[in-house]
């Protein structure tokens, strides 16, 4: 063993695959937070490069773009509330209250010293736990899939604040917006009403981008404008104390990202809501969630950063990609006449050392890149709204359109900037819509299958050890949060008397 | 803005529910989604779960409902104030200028004028400011855009300058 692990730090220790890595990570993490320009299109882009570099170099160079997006769409979410990623979703949720506050610099830093012990936890998780793990993420099903995404749905009481039926009634419409294309079972089409751009259903950006950011334009332009106050904290970074004070939650976060990631299939943004609900439920801020919490955001980056290590798990250990950006990782290993799977841990041990170093300095160069945009970046939350936010407008317009290549996008967006304004004006929250949105694909899929494999028996989502499981912490979580609606609305209804 | 109450406005949100869910099961569903011949369970079937999420938006809807009607507890906000309505009509203008002018003036043209207009809107006076933030700024995405991640971005009036 001691041989092949000194073999693979010799395939790791070149100068061109330190270069590459420490490239990979600032790709990454400037294409992440462009919103429009996807990971995947980032490690898609960068493939053709890997060609000429060396199997580990180039394994490498790819797995530095991944990583590097993933924490990269967390800076526009929390700087101009325009996530550059579906995974950084749930961390506008928080990121960009706080940067309202202006404590933007905080939020970033905490993103990122929660990014960067998640991708650490994450990789320590696939170096130790490879097997494990992908023995156990097999046991997963469309049942068991369907379980655990309808037990993420129980957020939706979490993220809705006190319009609990609201909030339920805006997943409803997400839900719905998601059943908008192909139907994958029978190949009919829905809501398309000949309009061809919409066959591959609504892509996430626009939806992302239009929820999030237009509304927050639109309604810069139509309210009296607010003097920010003077806050202590304006302009200064995350402190020890509250890395410590969020250590719990981010490591906690960092394992709910391991595990959903050993799930082909899940991804990085329901581990985040799931991180985020968790933490939600759990901490003794628990109603700050949603206002600009620093735990929210560290919730919310070590959820959908500890899937990064852990989607390689099925990868690396079966051959299985779980996601697009590992479908694409899996294609440079063909290239390179590597087939991942049981049989490379035996005839090519020393490469796959070769990665797992190549991994953990990953998580190193990750703080270092990011500290050093978030040094440069953070200056943006000091530019007037009335200047910044037409800019963010003109990158939210490029940034749809880049996705498809397509002025299509661009109509939608602007369409949900509208909804989303509507449902500002409202209170009906529009986290659960997103939410609605971002798991209902998942959820339907999976919903379908176990019945098509039960032929059509329910009893399939209570076949297995797994979903009752799920079932029960679902109930649980249910009726613990219709108890404390219940009491809170008896508390303020004795107020007001 | 912290307002009078207005107990109306969960009931306009309940009403738009209830009218939106009852508005696919008869309607959008009906006619938006095509019903293979060969279907053997009706759960499989592509309206089933849309139809499924449908009621639930209903009977949330009604749920809203009651809750009003039985506590009146919820405070609300002005949805936009009278000075501000013409300005919302403005941007939903510029909004509607920007998606059809788009295939014909291209990305870059909508982009100046769009940032001039909103800076403008926004009570930025400074002529230097305006200028320079209005073209630089969309020169600058635009290039990232075009050169360094390699998206063909649609010049319109500008396609033989670009």
């Amino acid at each position: 063993m001691i041989d092949q692990l000194l073999d693979g730090f010799l395939l790791f220790a070149t100068l061109e695959s330190f270069i590459a890595l420490g490239l990979g990570v600032f790709i990454g993490v400037i294409v992440g937070a462009i919103p429009g320009l996807t990971t995947p299109m980032a490690v898609a882009l960068t493939l053709p490069f890997t060609f000429t570099l060396s199997p580990v170099t180039g394994i490498l160079l790819l797995l530095g773009v991944y990583k590097g997006g993933i924490y990269g769409g967390s800076i526009t979410a929390i700087l101009i509330n325009a996530p550059g990623t579906p995974a950084a979703s749930c961390t506008v949720l928080d990121g960009y209250p706080m940067a309202k506050k202006g404590e933007a610099k905080r939020a970033l830093d905490i993103a990122l010293y929660s990014s960067c012990v998640a991708d650490f936890i994450s990789n320590i998780s696939l170096i130790l736990f490879a097997g494990i793990l992908a023995s156990f993420a097999l046991k997963f099903g469309p049942a068991e899939v369907f379980t655990l995404i309808f037990f993420s749905l129980t957020i939706i009481s979490g993220v809705s604040g006190t319009q609990l039926l609201k909030g339920m009634a805006s997943a409803c419409l997400g839900l719905l917006l998601a059943t908008i294309g192909m139907d994958l079972v029978y190949g009919t089409n829905r809501f398309i009403f000949g309009q061809t751009d919409l066959l591959a259903g609504l892509n996430f950006i626009p939806v992302l981008i239009g929820l999030f950011a237009v509304p927050e334009i639109l309604n810069f332009f139509c309210k009296e404008q607010i003097k920010l106050e003077k806050n202590p904290l304006a302009g200064i970074g995350a402190s020890i104390k509250d890395f410590f004070s969020c250590f719990k939650t981010i490591i906690r976060g960092s394992f709910i990202g391991v595990i959903l990631g050993a799930i082909p299939g899940i991804g990085a943004a329901p581990s985040a809501f799931l991180s985020y609900s968790e933490a939600k439920r759990t901490s003794k801020n628990g109603d700050n969630f949603g206002k600009g919490e620093i735990e929210g955001v560290a919730a919310a980056e070590a959820g959908n950063n500890g899937v990064a290590g852990a989607t390689m798990i099925p990868l690396l250990a079966l051959g299985i990609p779980g996601d697009v950006i590992t479908a694409i990782i899996l294609g440079a290993f063909m290239i390179h006449g590597l087939r991942p799977g049981p049989l490379m841990f035996t005839q090519n041990i020393e490469l796959i050392y070769a990665i797992f170093m190549g991994i953990m300095l990953s998580s190193i160069y990750l703080f270092g890149i990011g500290k050093i945009c978030i040094k440069f970046i953070s200056k943006i939350s000091d530019i007037p709204h009335r200047i910044l936010f037409p800019i963010v407008l003109i990158l939210c317009i490029f940034g749809s359109y880049a996705v498809n290549n397509s002025t299509f996008d661009i109509a939608i967006m602007f369409l949900m900037g509208i909804l989303g304004f509507a449902m500002l004006k409202l209170s009906i929250p529009t986290a659960p819509f997103l939410i609605g949105f971002i798991l209902g694909p998942i959820l339907e899929d999976s919903f379908r299958q176990s019945l098509l494999i039960s032929r059509g028996s329910y009893a399939i989502f209570f076949s297995t050890p797994i979903c009752w499981f799920f079932w029960i912490l679902t109930v649980v979580i249910i009726g613990m949060t219709f108890w404390t609606y219940s009491k809170s609305k008896q508390a303020a209804f004795l107020t007001t008397k | 803005m912290k307002s009078k109450r207005l107990p109306k406005q969960d009931t306009f949100s309940a009403v738009i529910f209830i009218f939106f869910g009852f508005f696919l099961i008869t309607f959008l569903i009906p006619i938006g989604i095509i019903e293979p011949d060969n279907i053997e369970f009706s759960v499989l079937s592509p309206s089933y779960y849309p139809r499924l999420i449908s009621y639930i938006l209903v009977l949330i809807g009604v749920g809203i409902l009651i809750k009003n009607f039985t506590t009146g507890f919820f405070e609300n906000t002005i949805l936009i104030e009278n000075k501000y309505l013409v300005r919302m009509i403005i941007i939903l203008a510029l909004i509607l200028f920007i998606i059809f002018a788009l295939p014909t003036l291209g990305i870059p043209v909508v982009s100046v004028f769009s940032i001039l207009f909103l800076m403008l809107l926004g009570g930025e006076r400074r002529v230097i400011i305006i200028l320079s933030v209005s073209i630089l700024a969309p020169l600058f995405i635009y290039l990232f855009f075009t050169k360094i991640a390699q998206i063909p971005i649609p010049n319109g009036l500008l396609e033989r300058l670009l």
